[in-house]
């Protein structure tokens, strides 16, 4: 499922990220790629998700979140 | 003992306060924001600690070295090719496993660094346990633990830095840096980024297996439940906005006091300067001097305590994490226009100053976005223009809407930048958007010391710009409207005209020694009538008793004084109209004069055209030209305020009609020169003139509108 179907409170392991070389780079930095745990803290957002990765909280919005691969 | 000297440089990730530290290394005012990427140059400071001299240099904060932003950019090439003996990596101690991600690029660079554990209060806090010792074995690297605002930092940094210092040896430092160090900081491919960043994971988890441990956390963080609400689009926006009201209602209520304090202590000192010039002996100098030099600067320093109560609240919601939120709820719109949520965070700045503004889109990592929002800067309402709205508003309309027409102001503003952005957007500027990934750092209460920087920084930054930039350009105007003097034969006339009323006057006054006594009891009968009127905490009855027996005495007064009220009304109007001449043929009257074709469709005179010239230089110069435009040429300097010479000579249309071209109009020669910096001269241009065209076409339809259906088309005094 993407990113975006997880439900709030659930954590989840990232499999795959289909997004730009730009992108797939910030995440990275930013320590969102395959094999991280990445914990829902809201999905309600309009097209955004708001999720807590090595402890720091995220927003990842425009569509990014459908576009990252989790189970 | 010869003195050393250590150069190191200070890197870190967003929001790992690395400001906070190097502040409170350097004592150097710069800004620290709680918003991602708020450093967007580098900084330098210097301290003499020990007897040894450390010249320290600040780099924006970036999550890797990779150069994808600007800033990222900005601090890889200075690390790669600066000029520095180490670097002073500061690591947010409580997020400790991601900032260790630079922490092991720079040390594949194999560059020398300091590791500072900043923020080890809020990391024990949250229950982790950092042994120090262990982990600055097995990065390689001596490690210093600090609270970053706290005084003990500055001691316990500069100690380990000396140490460091001494260990590599006089010989420098960097001779370790790899040959390959481009190469290995250059934009990798996905697969490759991917690798090589879970590798770097899989040794930070080595690492704090051995260094670090920790509890794990319970619940959802207060942090987290705020953000259930601020987050939420419904309830967020709404909230978002209506915080930004409160600013101004903060800015504008609050600042009339000081302003008060303020204007009377410049109206004293102009009287006693002209103290110094016997009556009837007004040279150029006294002009220069009052007029000029001590009027100019009284209009730009009464505006002071509205701009730093205004920069105060930026400064509170920047440092107390809100802006990062307010950020993600302008993507929800910024979105549709072309524009990133990061982008609002220059566009707030550019209410305070739109130089800042423009500067600070350095953080947005794509051209079109960056370009786009500079773009529009000129139209987020900056505080140079308070000083114009605080002049016109009150002067034309009842007490009970100013502060809605001043919202109304900013909200135009924001209105027409979002049609220029989304035109541009769609029509010129044809490229990708950047992704929207932003962090959102915990909330934190402001430190009073953080705030207090901020807000007199930015509040220095004006004044100095309006003690040399704009005081030099308040003595140009006054040059200006001054020269050339009225031919001789034309002041003549005007002398002639006076003569005679004036002689009357002095025969009265003989007659009647008691008529200036008199007239001076009514000012403060006046004053008195004015202070009861605004006194809010009076009950309505009694109001309109004391009202109405001040009424009575100012009448028993004006019958008294009625002849002598006459022959000094005939004077003024003599002097005005020898004013108005005189001015009607400066060089800034005449340019004035130049313009009447093009702005008469705003309902502008010649006046008000040669204060819009006025206000390129400076918005804020509107006001200082207005004054001189008006007072210039007066005997009496206590004849009236600015604000109702404007209300005698203008119509509330035409009041409106000026606000919103002011608003509108191109920005200041400091903007315009920032902006060629920033954007190159075509932008720069571009925007200078976009602004001019929709100002005029705005302001034209509101006072074409307005005459057609008679609002405001009266005068009102």
């Amino acid at each position: 499922m993407s990113l975006k179907e997880a439900k709030k409170g659930e954590t989840v392991k990232v499999v795959s990220v289909d997004a730009s070389n730009a992108n797939v780079n910030r995440l990275c930095s930013m320590g969102i790629l395959p094999g991280s745990d990445v914990q829902i803290v809201n999905n309600d957002l309009v097209g955004a998700s708001h999720v807590n990765c090595m402890g720091s909280r995220m927003i990842l919005g425009r569509n990014l979140p459908n576009k990252i691969e989790v189970k | 003992m010869s003195s050393k000297i250590i150069r190191a440089v200070l890197a870190g990730q967003p929001n790992s306060g690395k400001s906070t530290v190097f502040n409170n290394l350097t004592g150097a005012h710069e800004h620290v924001g709680n918003y991602p990427g708020i450093t967007v140059e580098w900084h330098t400071g210097s301290r003499k600690y020990k007897g040894t001299t450390f010249e320290l240099t600040d780099l924006p904060g970036t999550y890797s070295l990779s150069a994808y932003s600007d800033e990222e950019r900005v601090a890889r090439d200075y690390i790669i090719n600066g000029d520095y003996d180490f670097v002073i990596d500061i690591v947010d101690a409580s997020n400790l496993e991601r900032s260790l991600l630079l922490t092991l690029q720079l040390k594949e660079l194999g560059i020398p660094v300091l590791v500072v554990l900043n923020m080890i209060d809020l990391a024990r806090k949250n229950g982790m346990n950092i042994d120090k010792d262990a982990l600055s074995a097995q990065l390689g690297m001596p490690i210093v633990e600090c609270v970053g605002y706290e005084s003990g930092a500055v001691g316990a940094i500069l100690d380990a830095a000396e140490s460091l210092y001494d260990m590599l040896g006089e010989s420098g430092s960097k001779s370790a840096l790899k040959l390959n160090a481009e190469e290995l900081t250059k934009p990798k491919p996905t697969e490759e980024e991917v690798a090589v960043t879970t590798a770097r994971l899989e040794e930070i988890k080595q690492m704090c297996s051995a260094a670090v441990t920790s509890r794990p956390k319970e619940g959802p963080s207060w942090s987290d439940k705020v953000d259930a609400v601020l987050t939420n689009v419904w309830l967020g926006i709404p909230i978002f906005l209506f915080l930004l009201y409160l600013v101004f209602q903060l800015t504008f209520t609050l600042g009339e006091y000081p302003m008060g304090w303020i204007e009377s202590g410049f109206e004293w000192l102009g009287d006693w300067v002209s103290g110094f010039w016997a009556e009837g002996e007004e040279s150029l100098l006294k002009s220069l001097i009052v007029d000029g030099i001590i009027g100019g600067l009284g209009g730009v320093l009464v505006f002071l305590p509205n701009i730093l109560l205004l920069f105060l609240a930026i400064a509170f919601l920047e440092d107390s994490g809100y802006m990062a939120r307010a950020a993600y709820l302008a993507d929800n719109f910024m979105k549709y226009i072309g524009l990133h949520g990061k982008s609002f965070v220059p566009m707030i700045i550019g209410f305070g100053c739109g130089i800042p503004a423009i500067m600070a889109t350095r953080t947005l990592s794509s051209r079109k976005e960056r370009l786009i929002t500079m773009f529009i800067i000129p139209w987020m309402s900056c505080g140079a223009r308070v000083p114009i709205y605080m002049l016109l508003v009150p002067a034309f309309f009842p007490e009970a809407y100013q502060a809605w027409v001043m919202w109304g102001l900013y909200v135009l503003g924001i209105i027409v930048a979002i049609i220029v952005a989304k035109i541009m957007s769609v029509f010129v500027i044809r490229e990708e958007n950047a992704p929207f990934i932003i962090e959102l750092p915990p909330y934190r209460f402001p430190t009073f010391r953080t705030v207090g920087i901020h807000t007199i920084e930015r509040g220095w930054l004006y004044l100095k710009k309006a003690g040399t930039i704009l005081l030099g350009i308040s003595i140009v105007l006054w040059a200006l409207a001054t020269f050339p003097r009225l031919p001789e034969s034309e002041s003549a006339k005007f002398e002639a005209q006076r003569a005679p009323i004036a002689q009357k006057l002095d025969e009265l006054k003989e007659a009647n020694p008691e008529l200036e006594t008199l007239a001076k009891d009514r000012d403060g009968v006046q004053e008195e009538r004015d202070g009861v009127e605004e006194d809010a905490a009076l009950a309505d009855a009694e109001k309109e008793k004391k009202l109405a027996e001040l009424d009575g005495q100012l009448a028993k007064f004006n019958e008294q004084l009625a002849t002598y009220d006459d022959l000094t009304g005939q004077i003024e109007e003599i002097d005005n109209q020898e004013a108005e001449e005189q001015l009607a043929n400066s060089y800034s009257g005449r340019l004035g004069h130049l313009m009447v074709p093009v702005i008469r469709t705003m309902g502008f005179d010649w006046k008000i055209g040669t204060a819009i010239v006025g206000a390129l230089a400076a918005k804020e110069v509107f006001v200082a030209q207005m004054g001189v435009v008006y007072s210039i040429g007066e005997a009496d300097e206590e004849s009236e305020s600015l604000r109702d010479i404007i209300k005698k000579n203008y119509p509330p249309l035409v009041g409106l009609s000026i606000l919103v071209f002011c608003l509108l109009s191109a920005p200041c020669v400091a903007t315009f020169a920032i902006m060629v910096k920033e954007a190159g001269w075509g932008w720069a241009f571009a925007q200078f003139i976009t602004c001019t065209i929709v100002a005029w076409v705005i302001s034209t339809l509101i006072y074409q509108i307005g005459t057609y259906l008679q609002i405001g088309t009266q005068l009102l005094m």
